[in-house]
């Protein structure tokens, strides 16, 4: 049974994703024979420098049975009772064998822990979508600017969501990007100042 | 029960009028943050998992375009302008000469594009006018592959099994692949 083709175009919109392909065109690469240095691609005829790797599947761990570790040598998996326990759960303490042991952020952590964390999104190695606070903060500030009439509405929010992107930046462990959360801040102080010139403008 | 997570830095990005991706290297991985809205959908392109890293150049041919078209709209209503006031007409269509002299930019400088491969996704960086940055993101993801995959190799393979050394030396900076 033949493999379905995947269009070029699709490949290059990112939606279809099925391996290495030409960068310009998006034609299959078959790595087998791919030498690192300068490349022509067969379908399009265009150069690119390449470097292919071919890496290694990772082994799965090896699992130790109860039976062979001997007379009190260890302590059963709460989940595979003929499975050798080799940690404990950072979260609750279970006892896990190396098929459930899950190493993440610095914790080893039964499957279960692992599911509540990371559906909490308290794992931030597991976290795949969270606010574009940054963007939102810029967004904010620039129509806040525009609108100048709604200063004391949008300065406020804006200044907010720059305080939510300070922590998101710091949480994320994240170098750079502070130039645009500085603008950002300065577009919302300018909002206030604005609103409030305008009110005492008026009142005057 | 937190922890603090690896350090991110912006390597790259890559914008086109549809979406935006920023790309980040952390200690084991390319993170891509694809910004839909504001949200941030992410991939991550592991070391360990890399197939292949490429380096092409190319025109900017698509942003010269856009903002060609651009500029035939705006000269079209500098021109309806200058007929009733000479003056916003002729600053209407100062702004269109200039919007011109960047469309020809755009059409005529070279993109520097470094794309990793992993074996589940991918990640791709843009880099305008900087062949010397993108040439040193090359040569960094090459690496961190090599050492990424060497210590997985080690850690579980015999040594007859390891993948090849450091890339080649690029060719130079005048002749675009």
């Amino acid at each position: 049974m033949s493999e379905p083709s995947v269009p070029p175009a699709a490949r290059r919109r990112g939606g279809v994703y099925s391996g290495p392909a030409c960068p310009r065109c998006g034609a299959a690469v078959d790595l087998t024979f791919l030498e690192p240095g300068e490349q022509i691609c067969p379908v399009c005829l265009d150069p690119y420098v390449a470097t292919p790797f071919h890496p290694p599947e990772p082994r799965r761990p090896a699992v130790e049975r109860l039976a062979e570790a001997g007379p009190g040598g260890a302590v059963p998996c709460g989940v595979h009772a003929g499975n050798a326990a080799v940690a404990n759960c950072s979260r609750c303490g279970v006892f896990m064998c190396s098929l459930c042991r899950i190493e993440i952020d610095g914790q080893e952590l039964c499957p279960s822990c692992f599911d509540r964390l990371s559906s909490e999104g308290v794992l931030s190695s597991a976290r795949n979508r969270v606010r574009d606070y940054r963007g939102l903060s810029l967004s904010l500030g620039l129509l806040g600017s525009l609108l100048c009439l709604f200063g004391l509405l949008t300065g406020p929010l804006t200044l907010y969501t720059v305080f939510r992107a300070v922590q998101q930046k710091r949480e994320m462990n994240e170098k750079g990007g502070t130039v645009s959360l500085i603008v950002a801040a300065l577009l919302g102080l300018m909002q206030i100042g604005l609103s409030i010139a305008m009110i005492v403008g008026m009142a005057e | 029960m937190t922890s603090k997570p690896p350090v991110r830095r912006l390597l790259g990005t890559e914008s086109s009028l549809a979406d935006r991706c920023r790309v980040y290297r952390t200690a084991d991985a390319l993170e891509v943050d694809l910004v839909d809205h504001y949200d941030i959908r992410r991939r991550r392109v592991f070391f360990d998992e890399v197939e292949l890293v490429t380096l092409h150049s190319r025109r900017g041919l698509r942003g010269g375009v856009a903002v060609f078209g651009l500029m035939a709209l705006s000269t079209g209503v500098a021109w309806q302008i200058v007929r009733s006031d000479p003056l916003s007409g002729a600053i209407l269509l100062g702004l269109t000469l200039g919007l011109a002299a960047l469309a020809v930019a755009a059409a005529f400088c070279p993109v520097w594009i470094v794309t990793v491969f992993g074996k589940r996704t991918r990640a791709r960086m843009r880099f305008n006018l900087r062949p010397g940055k993108a040439r040193s993101v090359y040569t960094e993801m090459c690496a961190a592959a090599v050492s990424a995959q060497e210590a997985l190799l080690s850690a579980e393979m015999a040594p007859s099994e390891r993948p090849p050394g450091l890339p080649p030396p690029l060719p130079e900076p005048d002749s675009p692949p």
